[in-house]
């Protein structure tokens, strides 16, 4: 049968290209800025600040689109949810990659060599599972996977168990006062990271809908 | 269960095969009704032929008291022709045959002994063109009252009044009430024919695109009327206007043409009921996503 | 408030008019051919109208209108036609107590009840035959089947005359019945009417217009009828107030009897008569229209 509305499903897929690019570019920079604050490198901010304003500029034209094809289209359904679901997640997508740059940010203040080993080590494991939790994410919202949630929830647990140790071994005052004062804001910045791909989860199961599910509702 | 053949006009059709209904409509009863969620229609596998033609197959949907309820499918589904069964209009169409059940308040409507007159007295409709009598506003709405055997002028008056305000309608013609119904404008003349309808006190009251022919002031109009008129009566609305269903209803029921290739055969059937919420937010077939999103006509 | 920008000035001007060919001349020609074929359908009424008028009008009385027949020899001052005008009136308002009612009830049937059935369909056509019988073998009809056997009397001639009128009722009441739109008769059904009641309370009050100006306009017709009443209604010269028995007469018989006599008084008897009948049958007409008019209250 004749599909109709070829207009507006072109636009939908646009507002989709858009939010996926948003995706890969924190996907992306995240594992960078961890590298960086390992390495103590301080000239990737700049590039991630560039970034950042690529990824404002970005969120602000879905924004846009979004609310224009909820005033023209009148959508419902499936592609309601779509839009809603939009809307709900570029922020996060925006705000993490502000912790992104924040993280990165740390790195300038030559902290690196006065990190103990066990530090290096537990923010090491934080920056994967934060990147981690990040891919699966962007997986759930590209597959509409409505189970990604109870997962992400699970790997939250986990990084709030490194979280604690991490404040743990802060509070040791082995290091410091300044570096463990910075580092104690970074250790915030991932459990950060993993609470927004957690948001993330849940909208998708809104966005993925119940069709399918045996017993519907 | 059993299906007994109801024979209307005494003609014979061919019943659909299996292989024609397709797969087994999704019918989900939300947990609150509402209104007072008592069952006034009962509707188990009816199907409808006009002559040799089967224009319905197989629908089963319970409707419930004082909630909105509405229809929508693309042209040719069988919305009309499951909303006049049920005030048994069907019958006034040669060669029309209705099998399966449809029980209102437990009596099965199209029992042997069943007088559809007495059906339309408690089943009203308002039509999608307004049709005022060529007579009087007041003996327009005061008609059904009449043919009821009311003869006092006062009780007339009375109920003339009440249905006019009922219809949101008394103010703008209490002055004018013996001018020709005619003379009104497309949305009064609706309200006209809502009036007329409630005059009688129905039980139900059916509407057909009420306000498909009328400009969005007068459809606004009628809208707010369905809302006021939800707790005296139970309200089926069939319409083509999705954002009117939205608006208005309570439950909505999808209708979709199946067409059997192999015997080159189309016929409506029941795909999805559900609250309006769920049809329009979340529904399960994929037929119903691709209506409400306007993506199939 | 902004001033739009200058309009610019038109490149090349639009030209509406129609150019000037043949279409143009064929549309004028058809336009006098159509008011000259006007004219022409007016010229034989006219002459009629005017003709009667002018020779009737200077017999027409009171005392013409009242008094009995006279032998035609006597001369125009004397007598009247009296028995005639009554005999018209009474046989004519006879024949459509019993034609209008039959045939609206007919026409009812054959629209509301009858359908496509055989019996409707029977009905129908033999209507449309019986429109185009000539009234003489109506007249025949009746003479042989009544007055043979009952006599002259003014009811053989209503008879005639109801047979000449049923079929125009039935049609034309069946036209007025079919323009009533179904919207209507669905509406009353909704309301829990059964057949009889929407028919009587919904389809006949919006038809009822058209219906009596049809009525009445076979009734204008039967007024002018004269050959079926040759055989049936004989030949009187006063008044019989009794329509049911005894001979009686009217004005299209009084008009040809004396138009054949050579006698001047019974002409000019014989012009007044006419234009007796053409003033009743003018009558007629107003009077459906002013019945249209008052049922038409309704429907805008």
């Amino acid at each position: 049968m004749a599909e109709h509305r070829q207009e507006f499903e072109h636009q939908l897929e646009a507002i989709e290209g858009k939010v996926i690019e948003l995706f890969a570019m924190v996907g992306e920079d995240l594992p960078q800025a961890t590298r960086a604050l390992l390495t103590g490198d301080s000239g990737t901010l700049a590039v991630l600040v560039e970034r950042d304003r690529q990824i404002d500029a970005l969120y602000r034209q879905v924004e846009e689109l979004a609310n224009k094809e909820i005033l023209l289209q009148q959508p419902v359904a499936a592609d309601l949810r779509f839009l809603l679901s939009v809307l709900r997640v570029v922020p996060e997508l925006e705000r993490s990659h502000d912790l992104v740059v924040e993280i990165a940010a740390a790195a300038t203040h030559s902290l690196t060599g006065d990190l103990s080993a066990r530090t290096r080590g537990l923010v090491e494991q934080m920056g994967d599972l934060a990147a981690a939790m990040w891919r699966q994410a962007a997986d759930a919202w590209y597959q509409r996977d409505r189970d990604a949630a109870v997962t992400l929830t699970e790997r939250d647990e986990e990084m709030d168990a490194l979280h604690a140790s991490l404040i743990a071994e802060l509070a040791s005052g082995q290091m410091a006062v300044p570096v463990t004062m910075e580092m104690t804001q970074v250790a915030r910045f991932y459990e950060r990271l993993g609470a927004h791909a957690v948001n993330i989860s849940r909208r998708v199961v809104y966005l993925a809908g119940s069709a399918g599910l045996p017993g519907g509702i | 269960m059993e299906q007994s053949e109801q024979n209307v006009a005494g003609q014979t059709g061919k019943k659909a095969t299996a292989s024609m209904r397709g797969p087994e409509p999704l019918v989900r009863h939300p947990a609150e009704p509402a209104g007072t969620g008592n069952l006034i229609f009962d509707v188990r596998d009816m199907s409808v032929w006009y002559g040799g033609f089967q224009a319905v197959t197989d629908v089963t949907l319970p409707i419930y008291e004082n909630e909105i309820t509405a229809f929508i499918g693309s042209s040719g589904s069988g919305k009309s022709t499951v909303l006049r069964a049920f005030n048994r209009m069907n019958d006034l169409v040669p060669g029309a045959r209705v099998a399966g059940e449809m029980y209102y308040r437990g009596a099965n409507l199209y029992g042997a002994d069943v007088s559809p007159i007495a059906v339309r007295r408690r089943i009203g409709m308002v039509f999608q063109k307004p049709n005022p009598f060529p007579k009087s506003i007041y003996d327009n709405v005061a008609y059904g009252p009449r043919i009821n055997g009311e003869r006092n002028r006062h009780r007339l008056d009375e109920i003339v009044e009440r249905s006019l305000r009922g219809a949101a309608l008394w103010d703008e013609v209490k002055n004018r009430l013996k001018t020709s119904g005619l003379a009104l404008s497309g949305g009064q003349a609706q309200r006209l024919c809502i009036a007329r309808t409630i005059a009688v006190e129905p039980d139900v009251v059916l509407m057909d695109e009420p306000a498909s022919a009328l400009d969005p002031i007068s459809t606004g109009a009628i809208e707010d009327l369905m809302h006021e008129l939800k707790s005296r009566f139970t309200i089926v609305i069939v319409t083509h206007n999705m954002q009117q269903a939205t608006r208005v209803s309570d439950r909505t029921a999808f209708f979709y043409v199946l067409t059997d290739s192999a015997s080159d055969t189309r016929t409506g059937v029941l795909v999805e009921y559900a609250s309006t919420k769920q049809i329009f937010e979340d529904p399960q077939d994929s037929r119903t996503q691709a209506y409400v999103t306007g993506r199939m006509g | 408030m902004t001033v739009a920008a200058q309009p610019q000035a038109h490149p090349q001007k639009v030209s509406l008019r129609e150019p000037p060919s043949w279409r143009r001349t064929k549309n004028q020609l058809m336009t006098v051919l159509m008011v000259l074929a006007f004219v022409v359908t007016l010229v034989p009424l006219g002459f009629v109208l005017v003709t009667v008028i002018a020779k009737g009008a200077s017999i027409i009385s009171w005392s013409f209108l009242t008094s009995s027949i006279p032998p035609p020899v006597l001369p125009a001052n004397v007598g009247g036609m009296g028995p005639a005008i009554v005999g018209t009136l009474e046989i004519t308002a006879l024949a459509t107590v019993i034609a209008v009612p039959l045939g609206i009830l007919g026409a009812i049937y054959i629209n509301e009840y009858g359908g496509k059935g055989f019996l409707a369909q029977v009905v129908r056509f033999m209507s449309d035959v019986m429109t185009g019988v000539p009234s003489i073998i109506m007249g025949l009809f009746i003479f042989t089947l009544w007055t043979l056997r009952f006599q002259y009397s003014g009811l053989g001639g209503a008879l005639a005359l109801a047979c000449l009128m049923l079929p125009v009722v039935i049609r034309s009441s069946e036209e007025m019945l079919k323009l009533v739109p179904d919207s209507l008769r669905e509406g009353s059904y909704a309301l829990g009417a059964t057949k009889a009641r929407v028919t009587v309370t919904v389809v006949l009050p919006a038809a009822v217009g058209g219906i009596v100006s049809g009525a009445l306009l076979a009734v204008a017709r039967a007024t002018g009828e004269t050959a079926p009443l040759l055989f049936t209604i004989g030949i009187v010269t006063s008044v019989n107030a009794n329509v049911f028995s005894g001979s009686n007469t009217s004005l299209p018989s009084q008009i040809f009897l004396n138009a054949t006599q050579p006698y001047d008084g019974a002409q000019a008897r014989g012009w007044g008569a006419a234009l007796t009948l053409v003033v009743i049958a003018f009558i007629f007409m107003i009077a459906a229209r002013l019945v249209t008019a008052r049922f038409a209250r309704y429907q805008r």
